[in-house]
Parts: structure tokens; sequence; C-alpha cells
């Protein structure tokens, strides 16, 4: 339960948002021009009670200014801010008044840290959680016990198909019926490569040197490229909608760094083009190259993700989205603290 | 007996009569025929008939007929499914000359499996090439294919891409 605290007819929402990067600077940048819209709409004053990141944290218990914190992270001089103190999550989490932890710290899908430990140590502390946070894959059933047990809530829309409303439209819009299977294009850099190749007519090497030149590949692409991005969100996937306990180890895959321009070239004189796909059915998770008839609603191009769910009583239902950048992942993140603000 | 035909046809002219001619041959009775080219998929388009049989015998001659000239994806007699077909094109990469193709689509046939048509692209016989496959399959006898391309795939070292 979010503690009551009214200002008149408004309910302060506390956030401690831990992770100042794209995603948590995107955060702040979406409140700090959509706050008053949340006031009026929903009668929410969400207020960011305390920042972490690796080096430090800002905390202040009447709400961090906006425009400042996000002005110091853009000029890469956190330390800079007069509220900074080069205390660590672990010195803030206990002191800290907030009612939602935003956690948005780098993924890590061999140990999940240092987001589980913030995800747990939030629980503990009988605050909800929204993150953004791959790690999640490692432990996802017991963190939803955890939360289930404790009475709180633990939203993670922002970690697949970055802004795409996925498990919001499983939740509301399906509980009519059961879905059967679910596979779609989970990760926009790939998508971007082989869109390249496809239509530019580039090389694969050609390509992943332009998408690193725009920024969408980093410079180790492997997490991309070797399909590890979309095997973590395939899991999360599959055990959030078909309700499967599958860890990241028991996913097949196969990424798209050895795909020839000559097979696209041949795919495409037959009316296909190949894209990275992951697909569970519950019982089987792969993320493989395949190939999209040119027809396919999932044949989408650029870094867009698509996914499909073949359902009970709707047949297949596609949505296409963008899948990451910050504000577009961020927006999934205020989505998942407004709808904890509303219910709370 | 109520019947229900769902085929792919390719797009060129007499497809869609070779599909009616083997059911006037053996007394069936098409109450509707429909035939979507906005969904044409890889040169062929759906097409699905339903239509009365006198008994199971014709339902089957029906079939036996039309699968000697057309790719037959679906079929049910009295809403009971009978025939579930997949049918999908499978992209190999890699020395897939070398690496025997015949044996390769020899092994898929052995699936129970059959293979439509074979596309080859070769630059240089040194280089890695690339073939595209159409394979239809008995919906049952699916993954125990898909197990055999997997083992294949690394057998010869080709990559094997599915639709
Ligand atoms: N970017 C996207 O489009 C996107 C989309 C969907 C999901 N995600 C996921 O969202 C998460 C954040 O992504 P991002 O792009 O914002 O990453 P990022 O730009 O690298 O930011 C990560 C932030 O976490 C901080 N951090 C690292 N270790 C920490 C620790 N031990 N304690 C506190 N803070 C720590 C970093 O601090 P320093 O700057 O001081 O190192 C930085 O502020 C990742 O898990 C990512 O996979 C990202």
């Amino acid at each position: 339960m979010i503690k009551d605290d009214w200002c008149g007819s408004m309910k302060n929402l506390k956030i401690y948002l831990v992770g100042f990067g794209n995603i948590g600077v995107g955060f702040a940048k979406i409140l700090a021009k959509k706050a008053e819209a949340y006031r009026e709409r929903y009668g929410l004053n969400i207020l960011l009670t305390g920042i972490s990141f690796a080096e430090g944290s800002y905390v202040s218990g009447k709400g961090i200014p906006l425009d400042e914190a996000i002005g110091y992270a853009t000029a890469r001089k956190l330390q800079k801010h007069k509220l900074y103190t080069n205390e660590s999550f672990d010195d803030v989490i206990g002191k800290v008044d907030a009612d939602i932890l935003v956690e948005a710290t780098p993924t890590n899908i061999d140990s999940g840290q240092p987001g589980l430990k913030h995800i747990n140590a939030a629980f503990d502390r009988g605050m909800h959680v929204v993150t953004s946070n791959k790690s999640i894959v490692v432990d996802f059933h017991k963190l939803v016990e955890c939360a289930e047990k404790a009475g709180l809530e633990f939203k993670y829309e922002a970690t697949v198909g970055g802004g795409i409303p996925i498990f919001s439209m499983y939740r509301q819009c399906l509980q009519s019926q059961d879905v059967i299977s679910i596979r779609g294009i989970l990760n926009g850099t790939t998508n971007y490569i082989l869109t390249r190749m496809y239509e530019d007519g580039l090389s694969f090497d050609s390509a992943l040197q332009q998408a690193k030149e725009m920024g969408i590949a980093e410079a180790n692409s492997s997490y991309d490229v070797d399909g590890i991005d979309s095997t973590a969100k395939l899991v999360i996937l599959s055990n959030a909608i078909l309700g499967t306990n599958h860890r990241y180890k028991d996913v097949k895959r196969e990424g798209i760094a050895n795909i020839s321009l000559e097979a696209i070239q041949m795919a495409k004189k037959h009316g296909f083009a190949i894209r990275l796909i992951g697909q569970s059915d519950g019982r089987h998770l792969v993320v493989k190259p395949r190939l999209v008839s040119v027809r396919s609603p999932l044949n989408v191009g650029g870094t867009l993700n698509a996914l499909e769910f073949e359902t009970e009583l709707l047949d297949t239902l596609t949505i296409v989205g963008k899948g990451a950048g910050s504000i577009e992942s961020s927006s999934a993140v205020m989505s998942d603290v407004i709808s904890i603000g509303s219910r709370c | 007996m109520q019947a229900v035909i769902e085929a792919k046809l390719f797009d060129k002219p007499g497809e869609l009569l070779e599909l009616l001619e083997p059911i006037a041959r053996f007394n069936g009775n098409i109450l509707s025929v429909s035939h979507i080219r906005e969904l044409k998929s890889a040169g062929k388009i759906p097409a699905r008939i339903e239509l009365e049989v006198p008994d199971r015998r014709a339902f089957g001659d029906i079939i036996n007929a039309l699968e000697k000239k057309i790719e037959i994806s679906n079929a049910k007699l009295n809403d009971i499914v009978e025939i579930k077909r997949k049918s999908f094109a499978v992209l190999l990469l890699g020395h897939v000359m070398d690496s025997d193709a015949n044996d390769t689509i020899k092994r898929i046939v052995k699936c129970g499996a059959s293979v439509s048509s074979f596309y080859l692209g070769i630059k240089n016989l040194e280089l890695p090439s690339t073939a595209m496959l159409w394979v239809h399959i008995d919906d049952k006898k699916y993954d125990a294919l898909m197990e055999e391309l997997d083992k294949i795939a690394k057998e010869k070292k080709l990559m094997v891409i599915v639709e």
C-alpha cells in the first residue's frame, strides 16, 4: 500500500530511482514534462525523492528538482549537483522515503546483479518495484513470489519491447482467454542490420558498422547480434505470459552473424525476409533467424519490434512498435508507475 | 457428408480447374469456393472449398487425385481433421553442395516430407552457397523433421533457416 500521503485532493507518489543513464534520465525527462498532466489527470503528485547511480546519490524528501538533475546528468557532471553525496544504494535504501523503487541499472543476465539486490531490498522495505532491467530473467518467479507474499506490485513492462505495452495488454485485454504461443522480433539492433542488408544490399559487416555509427549497436555487439538480448526477453515473456518456469539456459539460441547477403537475396527473390525471431509455445523456447513472408505482419523493418500472440479465441494478434530508446522505454516505466499509483 | 479442402495454388491459369475437376469426377458437390489473391505468399494463393461428398471413400478418392497435382494444406470431413499439412520454405547456408545436397534432401524426405522445389545459388564452388527449398509435411511429423534439420545443420556445418 502507498503510505497515506495526501496533499489536498492530490496523492503524493514518491519514487526512488536507481540508475540514472538512458532510462533513468528519460524517466526524469518525461516526469518533468508531464508532472502537471499527471496531477490533473490522475491526482498523482509524482516526486523523485532519491536517485542513485554508480558513484553516488541525491536524496530529498521534498522531491529532487528535475531539470537541474537532468542537466547535470546530460553534462556528465553528476557530482557537481548540490544534493550529491557519495552514498551508494546500500546507504540510501534504508533512509529514503519512497513508495516505489524504479530500477534501471545495467542488465546482467549471469548474476542478475546489482539489479536483483536492489529489487529484493525494496521488497524487504515494503516498496513496490518497477524495472526496465532484464536481469530479472535470472530469478523471475522468485521475484514475482516475493512481491505477492508482501502484497506489493512488481512491474517490468519496459524489459521487453521497449515502449510497446505487452504485459499491460495481456493483463487487461486478454483475460478472457489463454495465449497459446508467442513469437516475434524482440531486438531492434539485429532487425536494423537485417533490414539494411535486405533493403540496401549491405554485407553483414557493413550493416553492423552502420548500426554502430548510428548508436543503434554497442561497440561490443555480441549481446544483440548473438541473440542474447532476445533470449532474455523471450524468457521473461514466456514466464510472464505462458506461465512457464524457464531460464536463460533453456533457450535454443542462434544469432545472425553468419547470415550472408546471398542468403538475404535468395530469400528476397522468393518473397521472404530473414528476421531474428524468438518464439515460445511454453515447451520449446527458440531464438533463431527465420524466413518471414514479406506480407506477414511480423515483417517490420528498421529498429521496430513486432510480437505475435497466438490466442485461444482471437486467432493471432500482432503488435508493433519501438522496442528501445530512452524516451520510448521510459514511457513504459512511467505507465507502470502510474498504474501502481492509481490503484494503491 | 460435409467436407472442407484447403489448398495452395500456383498463380497461373487453370490451377483452380485442377482443383475442381477431381471433385466433379468423384461425385462431390461444391458448395463454395474461395480463392483469395490478396493472401498470395511465396508465389501461391490459398484456396478453400466447401463441398458435399457421398461417402468417406469418395472423399479419399478426391484427396488422392488432388494430391498428385496440387498442394493440400488441410482437409476435414464432418468437422474432423483428416489432413493437416505444414508447407514452408527452408534456406540452407554453407557448403550445401560439398556436404552432399542429395543426401540432405533424402534425409528430409525420410522424415515423411516431400520437397517441391529446390533453388541453388552458387557464386564460386570454393565459397559457401545458398539453397532454398519448399517442404511439405504432415503436422504430426513436423517436430521430428525439425530435429533432423538440427542434426543435419550440426553435422554438415550448415545454417538452416526455416519459415
Ligand atoms: N536504453 C534502452 O533503450 C533500454 C530499453 C529497455 C530496457 N533497458 C534496460 O534498462 C536498464 C538501464 O538501461 P540504460 O540504457 O539506462 O543503461 P545506462 O545508460 O548504462 O545506465 C545505467 C545506470 O545505472 C547506473 N548504475 C550502474 N551500476 C550501479 C549500481 N551498482 N548502483 C546504482 N546505479 C548503478 C549507472 O551509473 P553510472 O552512470 O554512474 O555508471 C547508470 O546511471 C538496463 O538494464 C537495460 O537493459 C534499456
